[in-house]
């Protein structure tokens, strides 16, 4: 499909603002609002057009628990950004508030136990923000050994799901759902490459992952640390 | 709600400060929970979602522009989309009812409260294309659950939103 004629982007785009753009095609256009202005600008003038069709709905009040869960959600995490407004130019840059990697071999080498079954090519460590240490990855030829620590809190009615940004690339590889608890190997993508990964992400999604091949809420990134 | 009043709010949500998010919140949580339980059609369903997309406002307060339209319209499409994800995870309507019949009904009866340049120009349209822009806009509904509720091919479907959105930036433009 050639995306650079504006009647198509603009055609695309409003479809996908009403909602009617589904499946693989959806998702082949949130991938191009990544990389694409035209596409976003597109997208950002059907948003304006279209919203002011809410005005014909009347509002109806939530329950209290609805913002009482809210508080209890940012209580628990802060801001990844608390910059003045304006757009960043890759929005994984947002949500870089990575470890360093001589914290991360550090906190590794100490939880790590000295021997090792399979040969261990590189390894991540996933903090929240009060640096708390919540899964281990330890990337070998046969696969991602991921070890969930006994400091994570998982929400029981969701699931946890990582993620690979290739450099140069907005778009996000999934790699699998994270364990809440005890350990767990992941399939190797044929992609995965560490010289070629920018960033690794955890995102916060609905129980069986991403309903759309995106994440939906990118909660801890961190980087991969060759050894 | 005034773009002018919500900015502010928006732009100190940014900088971490939770009674202005309180304050957005209390602006706008009703619409924008009225749009998810339109397309969801349940209580908790919309409840989630529109808990999910206040978190993402928190979180990504700082990424609005001007460009990106009003700070209600920008918070609507958050909303809406998150919306969408959740009527496609938990498919909705062809697979299970979700059981709250009192928004079951899919009739749709729309009363601008605001005379728009788009509202001047939806009324423009042919009715069929008005009715299916309308379903999906404000149900949520697919291609296929077109379809069924107005009982037409889907081709004559995609045509009717394809011109109907084709007219509606010609007009828009104009």
């Amino acid at each position: 499909m050639n995306y650079n004629k504006p009647e198509l982007l603009d055609a695309l785009a409003g479809q996908y603002v009403l909602g009617t753009l589904r499946g693989l095609a959806r998702k082949r256009f949130q991938r191009l609002l990544l990389n694409s202005n035209q596409a976003r600008e597109a997208t950002n003038m059907w948003e304006q057009n279209l919203n002011n069709l809410a005005s014909a709905i009347t509002p109806q009040t939530p329950r209290d628990d609805v913002w009482v869960n809210i508080l209890q959600r940012i209580e628990h995490r802060p801001q990844t950004s608390k910059t003045v407004i304006h757009t960043k130019p890759s929005i994984w840059r947002t949500w870089s508030f990575v470890a360093t990697a001589a914290c991360i071999v550090l906190a590794f080498l100490v939880i790590q136990p000295s021997t090792n079954v399979m040969q261990t090519q590189q390894i991540a460590l996933v903090q929240n923000q009060d640096k708390q240490s919540l899964w281990f990855i330890d990337v070998s030829e046969q696969g991602l050994s991921i070890k969930a620590s006994s400091q994570l809190v998982a929400q029981t009615n969701k699931d946890y799901e990582l993620w690979m940004i290739l450099k140069g690339q907005d778009a996000p590889i999934s790699l699998g759902l994270l364990p809440k608890q005890g350990s767990k190997i992941l399939f190797k993508d044929n992609r995965f490459n560490a010289s070629d990964i920018a960033l690794l992400a955890v995102s916060l999604e609905p129980i069986g992952g991403s309903p759309n091949g995106s994440p939906t809420e990118v909660l801890y990134t961190t980087e991969l640390v060759l050894l | 709600m005034d773009n002018d009043d919500l900015l502010p709010l928006l732009c100190a949500t940014a900088q971490g400060d939770k009674n202005a998010f309180s304050s957005l919140y209390q602006q706008t949580s009703g619409k924008l929970f009225a749009i998810s339980l339109n397309m969801l059609t349940n209580r908790a369903y919309a409840e989630e979602a529109l808990q999910d997309a206040f978190i993402k406002i928190w979180h990504n307060a700082s990424e609005y522009n001007a460009s990106k339209g009003t700070v209600i319209s920008w918070m609507i499409s958050i909303v809406r989309y998150r919306s969408l994800d959740s009527l496609r995870y938990h498919k909705v309507r062809k697979e299970q009812s979700l059981g709250d019949d009192e928004y079951e009904n899919e009739s749709i009866d729309v009363n601008y409260d605001e005379e728009t340049k788009l509202v001047n120009c939806i009324e423009q349209l042919e009715p069929q294309q008005k009715q299916a822009i309308h379903l999906a806009y404000y149900k949520g509904l697919s291609h296929s659950e077109l379809v069924d509720h107005i009982e037409t091919p889907l081709g004559t479907v995609k045509s009717w939103i394809r011109r109907g959105l084709m007219q509606l930036q010609r007009c828009l433009t104009l």
